[in-house]
């Protein structure tokens, strides 16, 4: 234990008010499933001070839905979005980010406010949940405000969250949208559990008479903030979907991606890497398309 | 300092510290030191515990966030001094070898086995992708699990709370 345990303190509120309350009068910051904070404070490198754990408020747990879309709370752990039939049966691309997650003694934990809060460059739901146009709450002591996730993420660990402002719910809307959906989702790190991605890869395309209708690439670990390729979705939605097109769209995302080198991987490799994998998935849609 | 009410194998206890003292070295100080840290970062999976039936890393958890929470560790798996059906199965098969993983691989194995009671090869690599061995190979700990489907041996869950 590398930290001096004396300068932190926890306070365990029970509900949302008193959270809200707390967070309103005095300077405190959030602790979710603990998941990454713990290794930074095990670390010594957890900025010292006062911190309020959400872990026991039960309104901020739990799967539910109303006509228009899926509501997430923010204190929902991997575990229990990968066992939701809910997601399990419109959101494939969230269930598995979720599996991949840490391990299962992360994903028990862990949660899925947590890990946007977080802002790590290399979450694992992100992406995912960019691909379905996700919004969240946020809520501070006396409003709240409803913001698109992909407006979310300022730049490298900046949020668009105010100090006395809680994430306390994802919304997935139910949008249908017509034609054939293919989703995707790859991490390339160096094993299976665990593991912090080197590209993380979250593909969403809807196919109606062969023109692409809907095109989200969700990506992490390529930029200073988890993305959605917004250059490579101007060139291929509406498109029809073509080897010479695909070939422009493993060209286009480099324009949309800006990796570094660091302890995981290379700029080079990423870069690479992410090219290859827009290549085999949308060629593996087209194969599909070809002979219908 | 506070002082929280916890089960610890069946066993109401008060655990008292620092709100952020890290569960692993709360249960430690209660003198059970079956639960090992190993990376103390939520890698190696030697602090496994199960939380409420719930299998977690206890380094990771503050003390602050475990109120009224039952906790089973690797010492409340054996009955007395008889060793379960699993733990007889990892000594049979040389599951354990320096014995530093084997806490926590024994508790994700509970875990795993409390959900799929007769496990295939993937789900046991997957339910215990969270724990590493650095010396007898996973290979041996795989085989002492599925060791008991062969002898189609009745495992009996340990948590109430599942």
């Amino acid at each position: 234990m590398k930290a001096y345990v004396p300068n932190y303190n926890l306070i365990c509120p029970t509900n949302l008010n008193q959270a809200l309350n707390i967070l309103s009068e005095k300077k405190v910051k959030l602790f979710a499933g603990g998941t990454d904070l713990m290794v930074l404070f095990e670390t010594g490198k957890l900025t010292e001070g006062e911190y309020l754990s959400l872990h026991a408020i039960s309104e901020l747990k739990g799967i539910s839905e109303n006509n228009n879309e899926i509501l997430i709370g923010s204190l929902t752990t991997y575990n229990e979005i990968k066992e939701s039939l809910i997601i399990q049966n419109n959101f494939p691309l969230l269930i598995s980010a979720a599996k991949v997650t840490g391990a299962i003694a992360i994903q028990n934990r862990g949660t899925i406010g947590g890990n946007i809060a977080n802002a790590s460059p290399a979450a694992d739901t992100p992406p995912a949940l960019l691909c379905y146009e996700a919004k969240i709450t946020v809520k501070n002591k006396k409003e709240e405000r409803k913001i698109d996730l992909s407006k979310f993420y300022l730049d490298y660990k900046k949020l668009d969250l105010a100090p006395n402002e809680i994430i306390t719910c994802i919304h997935l809307p139910k949008k249908k949208i017509e034609g054939n959906e293919y989703s995707f989702y790859h991490k390339v790190g160096t094993r299976e559990g665990q593991a912090i991605s080197k590209v993380c890869f979250s593909l969403r395309v809807i196919i109606k008479n062969k023109i692409i209708n809907y095109f989200k690439l969700g990506l992490g670990s390529v930029s200073p903030t988890t993305i959605l390729a917004i250059q490579t979705e101007k060139l291929m939605a509406g498109e029809m979907l073509t080897k010479v097109l695909i070939k422009k769209a493993q060209n286009e995302i480099l324009k949309d991606i800006s990796p570094i080198d660091d302890i995981r991987s290379s700029a080079k490799y990423r870069k690479k890497i992410t090219q290859n994998l827009i290549g085999h998935y949308l060629e593996l849609i087209l194969k599909e398309n070809s002979y219908k | 300092m506070i002082q929280i009410e916890v089960t610890l194998n069946s066993k109401k206890i008060k655990l008292k510290g620092h709100p952020m003292e890290r569960l692993l070295d709360s249960i430690r100080n209660t003198g059970a030191i079956g639960t090992k840290e190993g990376c103390g970062e939520g890698e190696c999976g030697a602090c496994s515990i199960l939380l409420d039936g719930k299998l977690v890393n206890s380094c990771l958890i503050p003390l602050a966030q475990v109120e009224a929470c039952e906790i089973i560790t690797v010492e409340g798996l054996a009955e007395g001094k008889k060793l379960n059906s699993l733990q007889q199965s990892f000594l049979q098969c040389g599951g354990a070898q320096c014995g530093i993983c084997t806490p926590g691989m024994l508790i994700a194995s509970t875990y795993l086995l409390n959900k799929f009671p007769i496990p295939s090869r993937e789900e046991i690599k997957e339910g215990l992708a969270g724990n590493f061995c650095r010396c007898t190979g996973h290979t041996k700990i795989i085989e002492s699990i599925e060791n008991l489907n062969k002898k189609g041996c009745h495992y009996e869950g340990v948590c109430s709370k599942l």
